[in-house]
């Protein structure tokens, strides 16, 4: 089967963003290749309907598939999710233990919290860009977000020393 | 907003750019072909799913339409004689091949009118009765059975020959089946079920014994009297034929100088047409068409008349037509013979029409009321004029070639859901139905197992099962 040029060319530029996007949201590589290969996947088998804003899709498509993947592993537990005691996180004194520990706190929170932390302070989007996406409210993305860095600060106080602005600065 | 949240974020996201990756038109190929092989897929399920839904919902749909009546017309209030003569639309099959036990199956039994008479196969005929059922015809004697029949214009009477023949299967059209007895019964109410016999031995002209032969039956258009073709004992094929009328007693009237039968033009007169200087006889002269009308009382015959077939393809005009089917109606004679072209005269040799025939494909042609209908390839009985299927046979009768009281083609077809659709789909609408029921179901199961093996695909490295 001959693979359109614009195809390969689309999956060239767009995996190492969507890879990333997919690490965050999954915190574990395997997981995050499976994420973006099943999304690559979508977005082929509706290339004609998306070929103007692939990589649009490509996020929305990317941000549900770890959602769905999330709930799928939330009813079959292999390992503590959301609101479930783990083992202590590292000290963040140095960057790569502030990132260790950030990929911790992530793993516990919720795919929805996940999601609208990525949406918001990786992807940049604002809530309504961020509500489009993940086809939620705008409102539900500011409770999301909330609980999330609540959340995360109850998990690792050093990494939001700014917490309030965090807050205050949530468009 | 929180730049340390961010800048831990992109940090922690990098680590992704140092993966070992598999190329990327490598993964693209992947993605590519597996995204097509499921569109493909969903795209079939879709079509599976709606193919089944359309042939589950079109029978039900047609059933309620057909439920609501307008597809039923009542029959016209006047003619109360005629009033049970209707045909079905659909001629179906009610196991007829079993019915020849028990109580109402054959027509001793029965006093309504016969619409129609098929011949399932090489088995006996069978008279559809306007209730719907089918019946066997009385053979008299355990060694005798019926063989050919026919049956009056307005289907209250009838008409069979019975043969004697050691061999049970033997059909119709088997040499062996000598002619024995004439049937005639008449289905109207009052006498109810009045028959006559005439023993076919006792058949004769003056000193001369005669013997049945074309097993052409034809009624006369009031139903009063019954021609059929008779032959001298021992004479050749191309000895003329001759016919005899039984009237409504069973009297036997010899008709002395009738060839081929044509038909009735009125209750006195009939209709005789013969082929000379045929190739058989002259192969450098050309045939010629002769028409006669006999006066049945004198029996005194007018001259005769050639008819010359216009427009007919080929050296031989004549010759074109030959088997040649003839019908009249009134002062019209229609003949159509094995080719394309079918052609109208009147009884003075003037010729009216040459139509071309619909269909030249394993057609017959059955003389009705105005011309003909023509029995298709598809097992249907269709307007000669037009062509459209206006009653269907079951093919598992198969029907060679049915018989068909002409005034039950005039009046309203006792309408089915099915309409005249001749497609096996149709003959077999419950098994298709199940078909498409079965389809559905193994549509859905698919479309199941498709998401679930979506589901196992997203499912995480490592987790149980995978």
């Amino acid at each position: 089967m001959e693979v359109p040029a614009e195809f390969e060319a689309f999956v060239r530029a767009s995996r190492p963003t969507l890879l990333r996007t997919a690490y965050l949201l999954a915190g574990d590589r395997h997981r995050a290749e499976d994420l973006v290969q099943e999304t690559l996947v979508r977005v082929a088998r509706r290339w004609e309907r998306c070929a103007g804003a692939p990589l649009a899709y490509a996020r929305v498509t990317l941000h549900r598939l770890a959602i769905d993947d999330y709930r799928w592993r939330r009813r079959r537990p292999e390992t503590p999710v959301d609101g479930v005691d783990g083992p202590a996180l590292a000290d963040a004194t140095n960057a790569i233990e502030g990132r260790l520990v950030l990929a911790q706190a992530l793993s516990r929170l919720t795919a929805a919290q996940r999601a609208v932390l990525v949406c918001r302070f990786f992807d940049d989007l604002t809530e309504a860009q961020a509500a489009q996406v993940l086809g939620i409210s705008p409102n539900t993305v500011k409770s999301q977000t909330r609980r999330a860095l609540a959340r995360l600060r109850e998990l690792g106080p050093e990494l939001l020393t700014d917490a309030a602005e965090t807050m205050g600065g949530a468009r | 907003m929180s730049t340390e949240l961010r800048s831990l974020l992109v940090e922690l996201a990098q680590d992704a750019d140092e993966w070992e990756t598999p190329d990327p038109a490598t993964q693209a190929a992947r993605a590519w072909s597996a995204g097509r092989s499921q569109r493909g897929r969903a795209r079939l399920l879709i079509a599976l799913a709606a193919a089944a839904v359309l042939l589950l919902a079109w029978p039900v749909g047609a059933w309620l339409v057909g439920r609501s009546g307008p597809l039923r017309p009542d029959p016209p209030a006047s003619d109360a004689a005629a009033q049970g003569l209707r045909l079905p639309e659909r001629i179906a099959r009610a196991d007829p091949l079993t019915a020849d036990t028990g109580a109402g199956t054959t027509l001793r039994e029965y006093a309504g009118p016969v619409a129609a008479i098929v011949w399932p196969g090489a088995y006996e005929p069978l008279a559809l009765g306007a209730d719907g059922a089918f019946r066997r015809f009385d053979a008299g004697e355990p060694s005798a059975r019926a063989a050919w029949a026919s049956v009056s214009p307005d289907g209250t009477r009838v008409a069979w020959v019975t043969c004697r023949t050691d061999q049970s299967a033997a059909g119709p059209a088997d040499p062996a089946c000598e002619p024995d007895e004439l049937h005639v019964r008449n289905l109207r109410s009052d006498p109810p079920g009045s028959s006559s016999v005439v023993d076919l031995a006792e058949l004769r002209w003056g000193q001369e014994s005669a013997t049945l032969d074309s097993r052409v039956l034809r009624w006369s258009p009031s139903g009063e009297l019954l021609l059929i073709g008779a032959s001298p004992v021992g004479s050749s094929g191309v000895a003329p034929v001759r016919a005899v009328v039984v009237d409504d007693s069973g009297r036997v009237t010899p008709v002395h100088s009738i060839h081929e039968i044509a038909g009735w033009r009125d209750e006195a007169h009939v209709v005789s047409w013969e082929l000379t200087g045929s190739a058989t006889d002259d192969p450098t002269s050309g045939s010629v068409l002769r028409l006669r009308t006999i006066q049945l009382r004198t029996d005194a015959s007018a001259p005769l008349v050639d008819l010359t077939p216009a427009d007919a393809p080929g050296p031989d005009p004549v010759q074109v037509l030959a088997p040649v089917v003839m019908s009249v109606d009134g002062d019209l004679v229609t003949a159509a013979g094995s080719t394309v072209h079918r052609f109208v005269w009147r009884v003075d040799g003037r010729q009216v029409a040459t139509h071309r025939r619909l269909d030249d494909r394993e057609l017959r042609t059955l003389p009705a009321r105005g011309g003909f209908v023509e029995w298709t390839a598809q097992r249907c009985l269709a307007d000669a004029g037009t062509g459209r299927c206006r009653i269907a046979v079951d093919p598992r009768l198969a029907v060679q070639q049915p018989a068909i009281a002409t005034d039950a083609l005039d009046r309203p077809l006792i309408q089915s859901w099915l309409g005249t659709r001749t497609s096996l789909v149709f003959w077999y609408w419950p098994w298709t139905a199940a078909a498409a029921l079965a389809v559905a179901v193994v549509a859905g199961g698919l479309v199941i197992r498709e998401k679930r093996r979506s589901r196992e695909r997203r499912r995480p490295v490592g987790a149980p099962g995978s």
